[in-house]
């Protein structure tokens, strides 16, 4: 405890705890963003969220099928691996082997029925804007 | 004052001494970033949710990602403030570059975050939260700009929803220079593909060509990403990842290894058809790279 007063007793230890709150404190007041337990909504603290990962890249390598392009779409169809048609049983079990497969339910369908509102099957997958910008 | 409020004083002050500036370093993110940011686009006006309309970068050092993308992409910039830029590809603004210094502590990585075009952004988020996601900042609303927060989805990728003043970017083929694709490296396609769906209204199509299950988001009848599980093997996150067209994947990746970058994923071949690559800028945050041919490989419109 510190007193504080003509003849006070003041220990070392009280000071260090002293020292100690006020720079909690100070942290506290700049947002605690290093500690990770704030988000500054102020007008310039817009990006004080953590939004950098992990450092981590996450691409482990892609298998010859590992397909993330948008779809190549003719005539309302989806062609798919339009370029390697003589290949497609043996690309599908390339595609199988280079997911995610330790998380399989949704990743993998298993036949079961998607959670997602899917679209009447006789609509067609669109494809990119291809509409040329006017300059 | 007795010696031991002298004391109190000095221990005080030893405290700001010696704390102060951790604490600044620990909270810089945000300082100078402006509260009026410009459209996203000038030539505005219809609302299309759904469609990725905006990118910002994260990254330590504001002029060496400058210097990088400028030099790979040919980009310019409008300089806001110390901290951010809004950088442009042939007259259309294509996204904003803020410096924010890394985090201390465990390695960090800067990223490119995606905003997605949504007609009110505060209820979005709510709902979003609602299904699984944390809302990380906002809704905050900024003049010219318009109203967005960042979220992390149920499986941690992080994104934007952003309802921008004076609508979106029109959808226009994009250009080299300019992003073009956008792709959810996940667990599980088909609950995240729900999740976006609940906040987007996204048509969800199926484009597996057996398993697993890849799919394709959908608004105003264009492809707007495709979701798909990430690779066996991957350490990262999910997350989201998007794609600046060029016109030569190889000599993009070539180009941007010589800057300094990383080629994540080498030059391949994809669905389309053209060739993608994925690399990390020099300052870690990675990106892809796509050729597109621009031939007229859209589907007939077909009225909802």
């Amino acid at each position: 405890m510190i007193r504080v007063g003509m003849g006070s007793r003041c220990p070392a230890s009280a000071l260090s705890k002293l020292a100690v709150v006020a720079a909690i404190a100070l942290i506290a007041l700049c947002g605690c963003e290093g500690a990770g337990v704030g988000v500054s909504y102020s007008a310039g603290g817009y990006y004080a969220a953590p939004y950098d990962y992990d450092y981590d890249y996450g691409y482990a390598p892609w298998g010859p099928d590992y397909y993330v392009g948008p779809p190549v779409v003719v005539g309302g169809v989806v062609v798919h691996d339009h370029d390697r048609e003589h290949e497609r049983d043996h690309d599908h079990e390339h595609d199988r082997g280079y997911y995610d497969g330790g998380h399989d339910h949704g990743g993998n369908r298993g036949g079961h029925a998607p959670h997602y509102r899917a679209p009447a099957p006789s609509r067609p997958a669109p494809s990119i804007p291809t509409r040329t910008r006017p300059h | 004052m007795s010696s031991c409020a002298r004391r109190a004083l000095q221990a005080l002050s030893f405290a700001l001494l010696l704390y102060g500036p951790a604490a600044m370093a620990a909270e810089p993110a945000g300082r100078g970033l402006p509260a009026d940011l410009p459209p996203v686009t000038q030539s505005g006006g219809e609302h299309l949710s759904g469609k990725v309309i905006w990118h910002d970068l994260i990254t330590p050092d504001l002029e060496a990602a400058k210097r990088f993308y400028s030099a790979l992409f040919g980009w310019s910039y409008r300089d806001l403030s110390g901290s951010y830029s809004v950088a442009y590809s042939g007259g259309e603004a294509v996204g904003g570059i803020f410096q924010r210094p890394l985090r201390s502590g465990a390695q960090r990585q800067p990223l490119w975050l995606t905003f997605i075009a949504v007609g009110d952004a505060g209820q979005a988020a709510r709902l979003a939260e609602q299904n699984g996601a944390k809302i990380l900042a906002g809704p905050s609303s900024r003049p010219n700009r318009g109203e967005q927060a960042v979220l992390s989805d149920p499986e941690g990728a992080m994104f934007g929803v952003l309802t921008s003043s004076n609508g979106d970017p029109p959808d226009y083929q994009a250009d080299p220079g300019a992003w073009i694709w956008s792709v959810l490296l996940v667990h599980d396609s088909d609950q995240e593909a729900t999740f976006y769906q609940k906040i987007f209204d996204y048509e969800v199509f199926d484009i597996s060509e057996g398993e697993p299950l890849q799919v394709v988001l959908s608004s105003q009848d264009y492809a707007r990403a495709t979701v798909r599980p990430l690779a066996r093997g991957a350490r990262g996150r999910p997350r989201w990842l998007g794609f600046v067209r060029v016109e030569d994947v190889a000599s993009a990746a070539s180009k941007a290894q010589s800057l300094g970058a990383r080629v994540l994923v080498e030059p391949r071949t994809d669905r389309h058809g053209g060739r993608i690559a994925v690399i990390a800028d020099p300052a870690g945050a990675p990106l892809g790279l796509m050729e597109w041919n621009g031939s007229g490989s859209q589907s007939a419109q077909v009225p909802k």
